[in-house]
């Protein structure tokens, strides 16, 4: 494990050598393929200069919004699947027919219904985190073992209690790797969108960050918003969901097995 | 106390489900002290035959507390009081903070009982509760229960497939038949916790005799 990591560090110190002596011995133009070093220095400097934050700030501001509405819709969606026939057969209708429409296709719509503004963005969340959310929500309160589900009703719990008190814990496996899913499908759809979108209100995101470095011919600094939206993405799913899972489904020995 | 009145298509674990409350009996009615049974409830706790029962996510002591906060609606620290004395009681107090995937079947099933003792239930409900164990841990735990059973003289439905643990256990033995399921006999045995006796013996042979 360690030794493994080792050795993911240096591939990556080895690419980024690799990169500046290409960049340099090649004369690349720097507006077309700036040098490592150039884009860690311009990396280090809107850090600093808290423009980097400021616009990851605001991306993952809209794409928590979005994840919480649409995590609540799901919510919503299985425990009326769960409870009514015909709310489980309208989960299925609508996932499957939802699931394979990437978020991007809706921006058109968004666009029409919403304007430009963060209610655009969050639309597009809710509908790239929903279904993948619901989907492994309902899996996992559907294998709840009936055991269990025989023990909550043994202690006098039933509703939304039983929900709450057995179905949701017992299903947490599933409802995690659902949070997983949904966060890469928002954050992929996020960047996207706000190039897009634009800015809405004072503030952009990290996708405008980029757009408009592009614009602006920043070449370095679109590498440097990049190399952020890689960053954040490798923080969130290897050591925020990490310590989550060890925190839960590794410590109560449970797991989903799809 | 428990007056079951079941006409037929009901074997064994059905009777037990009935009681319990998750299986409407096929006709006739079900009453426990001269109240009808309609749903589950904490006056009648039962102890399954599969490990999965316990609330994987709570720890040994969180699974009693929790089982006492939801049925019993205590405080927390009338919770954790109780939950403490009747973990004692099946000799799990160095495993309290322990998760149920790292204790083994024998010990899930104590703390089984523990949790289901603790809600202090007029029934007690046992679906085979001790099948899924090997010979030797199954007969601690039959030892045990009946220790227990004599510390508390709590009414005890047993279902189980054996004889030998019906002698044992049962003060009173239903004997069920299957299809349709009806109680064929009803026996007192005299010779609870003496199975190896001569009254013990005789019971067995009893029973056998029955079934066969």
């Amino acid at each position: 494990m360690r030794t493994s990591l080792a050795r993911k560090a240096g591939i990556v110190v080895g690419l980024l050598v690799l990169w500046e002596a290409w960049t340099r011995l090649f004369r690349v133009s720097p507006l077309l393929f700036p040098p490592a070093s150039a884009v860690l220095l311009a990396f280090g400097r809107a850090l600093a200069a808290g423009e980097i934050p400021g616009y990851a700030a605001q991306s993952l501001k809209v794409l928590l919004t979005g994840m919480a509405i649409g995590s609540g819709l799901a919510l919503l969606l299985t425990t009326l699947a769960v409870t009514t026939r015909l709310g489980g057969e309208l989960l299925e209708t609508l996932t499957s027919m939802f699931n394979p429409l990437p978020a991007i296709a809706l921006m058109p719509l968004a666009l029409l219904w919403f304007g430009l503004g963060t209610s655009s963005l969050v639309f597009v969340i809710i509908h790239s985190v929903l279904w993948p959310m619901a989907l492994n929500t309902y899996t996992g309160f559907v294998t709840v073992p009936q055991t269990l589900r025989r023990v909550g009703q043994n202690f006098g719990l039933s509703g939304w209690r039983l929900v709450a008190g057995i179905l949701l814990p017992a299903a947490f496996p599933y409802i995690l790797s659902g949070i997983k899913i949904g966060w890469a499908f928002a954050w992929r759809t996020i960047i996207a969108a706000e190039m897009v979108f634009g800015v809405a209100g004072s503030q952009g995101g990290l996708g405008w960050f980029i757009y408009q470095n592009r614009f602006e011919m920043n070449t370095d600094l679109v590498f440097a918003g990049l190399l952020t939206v890689i960053l954040i993405g490798l923080l969130v799913e290897h050591l925020l969901f990490r310590w989550l899972e060890r925190r839960t489904v590794q410590r109560w020995g449970m797991s989903a097995s799809h | 106390m428990c007056k079951p009145h079941v006409a037929d298509g009901h074997i064994q674990l059905d009777l037990l489900k009935s009681v319990a409350g998750f299986l409407p009996p096929a006709s006739g009615s079900m009453e426990l002290a001269g109240r009808p049974i309609a749903r589950p409830g904490p006056d009648r706790v039962v102890v399954f035959q599969e490990f999965d029962q316990l609330l994987p996510w709570k720890t040994v002591f969180g699974n009693v507390v929790y089982a006492l906060r939801v049925a019993r609606r205590l405080t927390d620290g009338a919770a954790r009081a109780q939950a403490a004395r009747f973990v004692g009681m099946v000799g799990l107090e160095r495993f309290t903070d322990a998760y149920p995937h790292q204790l083994s079947g024998g010990m899930k099933q104590r703390v089984a009982i523990a949790r289901s003792l603790a809600l202090d239930p007029r029934m007690l409900l046992m679906d085979e509760p001790f099948a899924s164990l090997d010979a030797l841990t199954r007969r601690r735990m039959q030892e045990e229960l009946l220790g227990i059973w004599e510390a508390t003289r709590k009414t005890l439905l047993f279902v189980t497939h054996s004889i030998d643990e019906a002698v044992l256990l049962g003060d009173r033995i239903l004997v069920l038949s299957p299809g349709p399921g009806r109680v064929r006999r009803i026996l007192d045995n005299p010779a609870v916790g003496r199975r190896e006796t001569p009254e013990g013996q005789a019971t067995v042979r009893e029973v056998e005799a029955l079934l066969s």
